[in-house]
């Protein structure tokens, strides 16, 4: 694969979508998120070399991203406690645009969870990766992640208060699942 | 460690998760990105013949 290939930038192109929504979930501001995926896609195409041919892109594109947000969280953490000599507790819920209101309680009990956990949950709960291609792209043991997706699902269901024989869908269908494979 | 939530409230969980995610992945995509991909490109064929014309 080359630069000059243009599947190449159709590869790319397809992935963007993803990306912006794991961006935007991760950070909940559309504006970051969007400079986030661009500023991803310029190093991508600057690195090209370190792309191992034949090995998963998307999981490579997401490494990049989140590594790009998690050094500038850091870097703006170090900017704040230098001004207020106090750490800034950062909301980040997801984006509230277009959604339906039985999302609302689910995208505001998301915001709780630290960005450990919404990453992870976000690979493995919403984007598929497997747990060993989330450590990978996170850098963490696969017991890592494992405890930290079982700790997110943990605090999301306190967060809203699910129990158990509660069905969301009356019909006890897995509508959620069925739309997403359907959309594609 | 925590023990696991029971299967069936991972479920429910799991199925809000995705369709929150699926609203976010549908969004339209702005322009900027295939235009920021183009440019790349351009700018990559540009510099190659600018490499052929120095020899």
């Amino acid at each position: 694969m080359t630069k000059s290939d243009d599947d190449l930038q159709a590869l790319l192109i397809a992935a963007v979508p993803n990306l912006r929504a794991f961006a935007n979930s991760l950070c909940g501001d559309p504006t970051r998120a969007d400079d986030l995926v661009q500023d991803t896609l310029v190093k991508a195409w600057s690195n090209l070399d370190g792309f191992e041919k034949g090995s998963n892109l998307k999981a490579w594109l997401f490494t990049i991203l989140r590594n790009t947000y998690f050094s500038e969280l850091r870097k703006r953490r170090r900017e704040v406690e230098d001004a207020d000599g106090a750490m800034a507790e950062r909301m980040s819920v997801l984006p509230e645009q277009h959604v339906h209101m039985d999302l609302v309680d689910f995208k505001k009990a998301f915001g709780v969870l630290s960005d450990d956990q919404k990453e992870v949950l976000l690979l493995v709960g919403a984007e598929g990766f497997s747990y060993e291609e989330a450590a990978e792209i996170t850098n963490a043991a696969v017991g890592t992640v494992k405890s930290r997706v079982n700790r997110a699902r943990v605090a999301l269901n306190k967060a809203l208060g699910l129990e158990a024989g509660e069905s969301i869908n009356p019909n006890g269908e897995f509508a959620g699942i069925t739309r997403a494979v359907g959309r594609g | 460690m925590q023990a696991p939530l029971p299967a069936e409230l991972q479920g429910q969980i799991g199925q809000r998760l995705r369709e929150a995610y699926i609203e976010l992945i549908n969004e339209p995509v702005p322009d900027r990105f295939v235009v920021l991909l183009q440019k790349l490109k351009q700018r990559e064929e540009q510099s190659k013949e600018d490499g052929r014309d120095e020899k």
